[in-house]
């Protein structure tokens, strides 16, 4: 049953919790990522967690192995709980409390996978360590709880009272000596990590040494719920057996209790957290799922962020409708359209992904750059790899398209990606065999053109004016216009669209109407004196417009109502 | 039991065998062999470490390095690449002072060996006692940074120390470590982002720094050390770049504004003279090798002319006085570089004071970025200028310094690919010639390239390995507590 609920739970309700932890990390198979990740404390930890999380780049199958993760740990709390109650009969609801506070804290999307992973890894320890010998088991532990230091990291503090309380439960050690073996070994992990700070981990900083290196995304935080977590996991097997379960109403009052925490603490909490429709629109855009964008920034215009506002006016583009349907979205201003960097990774992700589509090679280049260097970890990602890759391709710099390909070569999901990419650098004809990279190539500017944040209009109507199958850009330049509200210079170039032709309409886009009709009202004109295509429906809206602003300009209907996604409604509350 | 002995041992013999095959009925080839790096022909110092090298496309490789004048070594162990034995190979340059060590080169293909020609690698009698390099490592991009770090790489072996890791630092830039002529008892670096700061250590001891002041335009950038350890000249500099969509040029980095300055480590005050602060740009300065002088580059505000083609930097001087602490009265135009279509950046002079070496490009602050940046020699007796023709090449020649000796220079190029920068090593005579640059040696050199994602920065030789308590550095750091330096004039 748990099962089950951890795969809705990701697979089918937020696979974008998925996505976000797969696409900014770059597990790699080979010896040398391994041996990378064992030069540091708690590196065997991170590793096998990030091994784990590589299979969420498919969400039904990342969801069934995190939930079989979580439900292992429920399990492993079970069974170590049972040896040290002496009871066979507990019921497995109380350890099933562990997974489910993981669900809870991992909602904060900086908990790291690799946490829980550690604290299986520790538990089974425990588990391992139940079978040494009662003769050795002093000694043992002066090497296990170094070595387990090593591998896990601060985790090891959950091994320490487990195995204390297993050598009181297995050989009838006394509590007062359990406790002091509990005590020694905790010593034992501080002088480890004083060792490690003093040797092999000059430049870390104590916080990593004692608390584990990328158990949480933020550099210089550690939240306090990483150590409720790990003492919940000590207290669930150590007290498991003192719960009064056997009471007749004890397991329906606490199974209760854990689908309303999880009601509560996941269902609500993901669906409250403002920071998850950023993550579920880049999800999206990720798998060029244009239309689902669009649908979920229409359905939720109260989770509008930076981020969505970007993405809605990526995926109307792709889908060409930005001209038609953009006001119908909150538009802010230029940035709407071309985020501007901002030292944060979603930023300028979606710009990336445009300046990639309307052929900007080096400034898509320079944004998935400078993004991926804002993931908090420090982790590369495949994500952003694969695009820089196919980039510096297109741009014919095959070497150094191979440093990015090379690590894609060596993971699960992204390897055939990257042979592609291989065959193309031995044989670049094979470039334009993919449409994408094709349109690319014939897109993007040869000349010396600086990228000026100033004049991305002129920018993107010379990319157009290279090409005219390029309609998106000119699509961009019109659009900044009007976001900018240079009417002038929007008017100067909408002859460019050949009366909407060349951007794929057969009428005049809904945005470019409303704005011809706004300047020629500006200018004293009256309905006589609008050209014959700006439809009737638009010159009825646009009278209704002006009796309202005339009127009360903070009424309703201009406030909430269809007037209210109109480019006038847009420019007049810019303005 | 001695069956299991014999049975291993002939295990070892045959898992030697097929780790070293001799080369057998070679096809001779009288050409060199696809080699990277190209180590053919270039001048090393003795004690380097291996040049190690891979054949293109082998499957195994077999190196026999005879000396010209005594001693010789194989590298001879199945790999696709030579991996000379460290001692060895020291021994043998030592032996071949002043003479070439010639490489004859086997390579295996489908089961046939071939055999190049031999090539030679001169060993110069001119020394690099040098423990290594210093230098900054950051991934070659535009306006963020994650893993970045000064690092510190023994010349003689292949073993690399971190300075200060970005795990020690996290989320500052750090740039710019400056030891006074390679002393590594005296060095400076700077801090950047939310906790700025100047770091000066002279024998251990850390000084940390504000260096920002109301009479100046921006903190202290690029620094030069007076050879007595009492100043630094500083360049302030507004940086900025832009953005290019052309494949050849991607970024320009350029100053809105920069002055000079000296800053003095007795008093903490900053030396500043209306000379090194017009409205012109000044930038790079650098003491010459008595420190009575000080070098710079000198641009007429680039807006002016309002395109960045037009950034010409020419080579100035100033006369500065270290017993008194006052810069000179006046400055000398030492190459009119503007006026002649190109622009000069970075001059260092060679520290026996013969030479000043410094970097032109067609335009530019920054050439980092530009193909055409090239390393020129100022032949300071006679004020003559040449290419240093052979240590160039087609990418970007920038940040170079000497060594003690002034034999030695080590430089940044990004030759290899075009994006990232990696050290080269030049050996200079006494007439200005420079050799043909050589890579910086590593055990598994394309495994090594080919993997790495950083640009190295701002090399510089030093002559011990740099000492830093970083953990109590990164404290500092964070701490906030600077002394604020002063102003005179």
């Amino acid at each position: 049953m748990f099962f089950a609920v951890a795969f809705v739970t990701y697979g089918l309700m937020h696979p974008e919790w998925l996505n976000f932890h797969e696409q900014f990390q770059l597990f790699q198979f080979g010896s040398e990522y391994l041996l990378e990740h064992l030069g540091y404390a708690s590196g065997l930890a991170i590793y096998i967690g990030e091994f784990v999380v590589q299979f969420f780049y498919l969400p039904l199958l990342g969801a069934a192995v995190w939930a079989a993760v979580l439900v292992a740990l429920g399990l492993l709390i079970h069974r170590l709980s049972c040896r040290i109650s002496e009871r066979r009969d507990l019921p497995v609801l109380p350890a099933l409390l562990m997974p489910l506070l993981i669900m809870i804290y991992q909602v904060d999307e900086h908990a790291m996978a690799a946490y829980p992973v550690s604290i299986i890894l520790a538990l089974l320890a425990a588990w391992g360590y139940s079978s040494v010998r009662p003769a050795w088991r002093v000694y043992a532990n002066i090497v296990i709880i170094p070595l387990l230091y090593w591998l896990l990291g601060y985790t090891v503090l959950v091994y320490i009272p487990v195995a204390a309380a297993l050598d009181h439960v297995d050989h009838k050690v006394s509590i007062r000596a359990s406790v002091v073996r509990g005590v020694v070994g905790v010593m034992l992990y501080v002088v480890s990590a004083l060792v490690v700070s003093r040797t092999v981990m000059l430049h870390y900083i104590y916080r990593d040494i004692f608390f584990g290196y990328d158990y949480y995304r933020l550099r210089m935080v550690v939240p306090v719920m990483q150590h409720v977590v790990a003492l919940a996991a000590v207290l669930l097997v150590l007290l498991s057996g003192l719960m009064p379960l056997s009471k007749k109403l004890a397991k329906p009052v606490l199974a209760v209790a854990m689908v309303a925490a999880w009601y509560l603490g996941c269902v609500r909490a993901f669906a409250s957290d403002v920071w998850y429709a950023t993550i579920y629109v880049d999800y999206q855009v990720g798998k060029e799922n244009w239309d689902k964008v669009i649908e979920y920034c229409d359905k939720n215009p109260d989770k509008t962020t930076y981020y969505t506002v970007n993405a809605v006016n990526l995926a109307l583009a792709m889908k060409g409708q930005l001209a038609e349907r953009m006001f119908q979205f909150p538009q802010q201003d230029q940035t709407s359209l071309i985020g501007n960097f901002q030292n944060e990774v979603y930023s300028a992700l979606a710009t990336a992904e445009a300046y990639y589509h309307l052929g900007l090679v080096n400034s898509s280049l320079r944004l998935f750059f400078d993004s991926q260097e804002c993931v908090k970890d420090y982790s590369k990602t495949a994500r952003c790899y694969r695009r820089m890759a196919e980039l510096f391709m297109i741009n014919g710099n095959y070497e150094v398209a191979a440093k990015y390909s090379d690590p894609l070569a060596r993971t699960l999901f992204y390897s055939d990606f990257a042979h592609k990419l291989e065959a193309c650098y031995a044989d670049p004809s094979k470039i334009m065999q993919d449409p994408k990279w094709a349109q690319i190539k014939r897109f993007r500017i040869n000349d010396n053109v600086m990228h000026n944040t100033l004049h991305l209009n002129n920018l993107f109507t010379g990319l157009y004016q290279m090409n005219n199958d390029n309609r998106m850009a000119l699509e961009y330049a019109l659009c900044l216009d009007l976001l900018n509200g240079d009417l002038d210079h929007f008017l100067k170039r909408f002859p460019l669209t050949q009366g909407g032709r060349t951007t794929g309409f057969v009428d005049i886009p809904r945005a470019y109407q409303e704005a011809i009709t706004y300047v020629i009202y500006k200018r004293g004109g009256s309905v006589w004196d609008l050209p014959p295509y700006i439809s009737p429906v638009v010159q009825q809206d646009f009278n209704r417009f002006v009796t309202l602003m005339s009127q009360n300009p903070n009424c309703e209907e201009l406030r909430t109502g269809y007037l209210a996604k109109t480019y006038w409604r847009y420019v007049v509350s810019s303005n | 039991m001695r069956t299991t002995i014999y049975c291993l041992m002939l295990a070892v013999l045959l898992m030697a065998a097929s780790c070293a095959p001799a080369p057998k009925n070679a096809v001779q080839k009288d050409s060199l062999p696809g080699m990277f790096p190209d180590y053919a022909g270039v001048t090393i110092p003795a004690d380097i470490a291996p040049l190690n090298f891979e054949v293109s496309d082998a499957e195994c490789v077999y190196v026999e390095a005879r000396g010209g004048r005594q001693g010789s070594l194989t590298a001879a162990s199945g790999k696709t690449y030579a991996d000379f034995d460290i001692e060895g190979w020291h021994q043998l340059t030592r032996q071949n002072c002043g003479d070439s060590i010639y490489l004859s080169v086997c390579a295996l293909r489908d089961g046939q060996w071939t055999q190049y020609r031999t090539f030679g690698i001169f060993v110069s009698p001119d020394p690099l006692p040098e423990y290594g390099v210093t230098y900054r490592k950051i991934e070659p991009g535009y306006e963020t940074f994650s893993q970045i770090g000064i690092f510190q790489r023994c010349i003689h072996t292949f073993d690399e120390y971190a300075i200060v890791a970005h795990t020690a630092l996290q989320g500052q830039c750090m740039n710019c470590h400056v030891a006074n002529r390679c002393d590594a008892s005296q060095f400076q670096l700077h801090i950047r982002g939310q906790h700025p700061a100047t770091l000066v250590q002279v024998d251990g001891q850390r000084t940390l720094l504000n260096t920002s002041t109301d009479s100046t335009i921006a903190n202290c950038m690029y620094p030069y050390w007076h050879p007595s350890g009492r100043y630094i000249a500083y360049s302030l500099n507004l940086i900025n770049q832009c953005f290019f969509e052309d494949t050849t040029k991607t970024i320009e980095v350029f100053d809105l504004a920069s002055d000079a300055l000296v800053l003095d480590l007795q008093t903490n005050e900053l030396i500043l003279s209306d000379l090194l602060m017009t409205k012109d740009f000044e930038s790079y300065p650098a003491f010459s090798a008595d420190g009575n002088t000080i070098y710079f580059c000198t641009s007429r505000p680039w807006m002016d002319e309002g395109l960045f083609d037009s950034i010409r930097y020419d080579l100035c001087s100033i006369a500065f006085d270290a017993k008194n602490g006052k810069l000179g009265n006046h400055v000398d135009t030492i190459i009119a570089a503007s006026k002649q279509g190109y622009s000069i950046t970075h001059p260092r002079p060679s520290y026996d004071g013969k030479f000043l070496l410094y970097s032109t490009s067609s335009c530019s602050v920054f050439p980092i970025h530009h193909p055409e940046s090239d390393l020129w020699l100022l032949d300071l007796a006679t004020m003559e200028s040449h290419p240093l023709t052979e240590a160039n090449s087609n990418g970007p020649e920038s940040f170079h310094n000497w060594s003690t000796n002034s034999r030695w220079i080590v430089f940044a190029s990004k030759r290899h690919n075009g994006l990232n920068n990696l050290l080269y090593f030049s050996h200079v005579d006494s007439l200005g010639h420079a050799s043909k640059a050589f890579l910086l040696p590593q055990q598994n050199p394309r495994q090594y390239y080919d993997n790495l994602m950083h640009s190295y920065n701002v090399p510089d030789f030093t002559m011990q390995k740099v000492d830093l308590d970083v953990r109590a550095f990164a404290g500092e750091v964070f701490g906030d507590e600077r002394i604020q330096v002063g102003v005179r004039r």
